[in-house]
């Protein structure tokens, strides 16, 4: 009953999905593993995981639970980081020929100089590929998607509407609070993974392009940290075999 | 335990239909002349395109005219003090350029550097039809002001260039290290780069929020005296996704700088007053040695302890040594 409980909460969770979670802990089967690293996407983060697999009596689990912390590395504005919850599963297509595929739900915190903003939303990541016996190599397919933010305005976001009418009247007086839907907010990438894993570690490195599709047609403008590409290297340890 | 799920997804449902869409007009940056009638417009036909821009006057008509040009990554609001400074003498006009501040957005295809010289003509049309006018432009705005005498020799009264961006491609090529320090170790970089997980860069406002916060990177930290904390500078809108097509246009570090904003100035033969700040990567120096010698007639003036804001930070010089300058006083 109480595993059956587990599996509901954990499928119900990976309907919604996440950003620069590390599945390859997918590479130790029923074995719960930690993970830290860093990542480009394109501001630098720090990220670690924990991936705790379901108890199975009988069979070899490839269907972990997957919990991520990331944190900007370098940031000059508040308190920023995204937690990250959700299930990867390693699904064999035909002998090494497999996919790792994770969902996942994110709630961030951003704070900059505009505002404070919490946003929720979840992430896809694929790859399908080679999985040897130590080496793993597949292309990676992500799609991120947060429909909800909440923003709180800072006063340099409000001073943009000060003095905006020569005799003062106007309908537009300060940029508006609260919760927003922003339903077209899509991050897509695709790049390749490759891992090295050992019995009780791995290391593992992906990286590719990046694209946030937008009306105006805008790919690169470094000025305001738009650029084309993500990374992240990690290491992965063994922290537990499950009987 | 249906009921449950039931009632959970018809409050979610009912939250997330209750949120305004973050693109609505007002949440994040102000209106635009053409989507509120209460902002003060003319309008101008430039690239086949009619367009409200934003407009603010100072000063008696009649007077003569005078342009105050703005610089890139901003608009006209913090020029506001020098153009109320020279409103005794001379009837001012001020405008956010097509694209910018509170003017109505435009097109990629309406901006380029021609377009922008036949916005001048325009206003001049407008303001000042039969004479020359005075021109005042900064950074960007300088590098504008001087393609326009270049065009447009006969309609210059005065000009007055406030650290201008250099003129020739060429010249941008060789400093542009000075001026930009791109590291993606930079703080405020890493919070522009962030700001994606926030909100999605998907149409002019957001693109518009995201920008505004340029203006206190310390990525430009060469340009003022205290780099990590530039001088207030205030504005209403940055044109996101115009910096993003000028910045098409002006070429970049890697392919190039193409462009030449000098060719033709040797017809300009009125003195020409160009301030360059002596913190500023685009101050004094550069100006003396890049920009002053395509001009038949240049002066360049050190302003001491001020940067590329110096109109914001030395106002009291900034206006005194225009003045000196302008015929008017």
């Amino acid at each position: 009953m109480k595993k059956n409980l587990l599996i509901i909460i954990f499928l119900h969770l990976s309907i919604y999905l996440v950003s620069a979670q590390n599945y390859f802990g997918l590479l130790h089967p029923n074995q719960n593993t930690v993970n830290f690293g860093i990542n480009a996407n394109p501001g630098l983060n720090l990220n670690s995981d924990f991936m705790y697999f379901l108890p199975e009596e009988s069979a070899e689990s490839n269907l972990g639970f997957l919990v991520s912390i990331n944190v900007p590395l370098v940031t000059k504005q508040g308190l920023n980081f995204d937690i990250r919850y959700g299930g990867g599963y390693l699904w064999t297509i035909e002998n090494n020929f497999k996919v790792i595929c994770g969902a996942g739900m994110v709630v961030s915190r951003t704070s900059d100089l505009n505002g404070k903003y919490w946003n929720i939303g979840f992430k896809t990541d694929f790859y399908p590929g080679f999985y040897g016996k130590r080496w793993a190599i597949a292309p990676h397919l992500s799609w991120d998607y947060k429909p909800l933010v909440h923003i709180k305005h800072s006063e340099y976001a409000q001073q943009a509407f000060e003095d905006l009418y020569p005799d003062g009247a106007g309908k537009y007086n300060s940029p508006k609070d609260g919760w927003f839907y922003q339903s077209e907010y899509n991050i897509f990438q695709l790049g390749l993974g490759a891992a090295y894993h050992r019995e009780k570690w791995n290391v593992n490195l992906t990286a590719g392009f990046q694209y946030i599709p937008n009306r105006l047609k805008i790919v690169m403008l470094p000025d305001i940290g738009l650029m084309p590409f993500y990374g992240s290297l990690n290491f992965g340890y063994v922290l537990e075999n499950k009987p | 335990m249906k009921n449950i799920k039931l009632i959970f997804y018809l409050v979610l449902v009912l939250f997330i239909t209750g949120c305004e869409n973050v693109e609505n007009l007002g949440n994040l940056v102000p209106p635009t002349v053409d989507q509120d009638d209460n902002l003060p417009s003319v309008k101008v036909n430039v690239a086949g395109y009619q367009r409200k821009i934003h407009v603010r006057t100072f000063g008696k008509v009649g007077n003569p005219v005078l342009f105050m040009l703005h610089g890139s990554y901003t608009d006209t609001r913090a020029y506001r003090n020098i153009c109320e400074g020279l409103s005794d003498k001379y009837h001012v006009i001020i405008w956010d350029q097509r694209g910018c501040g509170l003017s109505e957005r435009i097109t990629e295809e309406e901006f380029t550097f021609e377009s922008a010289v036949e916005e001048i003509n325009q206003m001049k049309s407008i303001y000042s039809p039969t004479n020359k006018v005075s021109i005042i432009g900064q950074s960007w705005g300088g590098g504008l002001a001087g393609l326009y005498t270049a065009y447009h020799p006969e309609n210059v009264a005065e000009l007055v260039l406030i650290e201008p961006i250099p003129l020739r491609g060429e010249d941008m090529q060789k400093i542009f290290k000075t001026i930009v320090e791109f590291s993606f170790f930079n703080p405020t970089w890493n919070n522009l780069a962030r700001h994606s997980q926030a909100i999605t860069p998907n149409d002019h406002a957001q693109i518009d929020y995201r920008a505004m916060m340029i203006l206190k990177s310390t990525m430009t930290a060469n340009y003022h005296c205290d780099g990590k904390n530039p001088p207030e500078w205030k504005i209403h809108r940055v044109g996101g996704f115009l910096e993003f097509v000028r910045n098409k246009r002006l070429g970049n570090p890697l392919s190039g700088f193409t462009y030449d904003f000098a060719k033709g100035l040797e017809n300009y033969n009125t003195k020409v007053l160009i301030l360059g700040g002596s913190c500023s990567s685009l101050g004094y120096n550069m100006q003396r040695t890049y920009n002053e010698p395509l001009f038949k007639n240049g002066e360049v003036l050190e302003i001491k302890e001020a940067g590329h804001r110096m109109n914001v930070e030395k106002y009291e010089e900034v206006i005194s040594v225009i003045k000196g300058y302008l015929k008017e006083y």
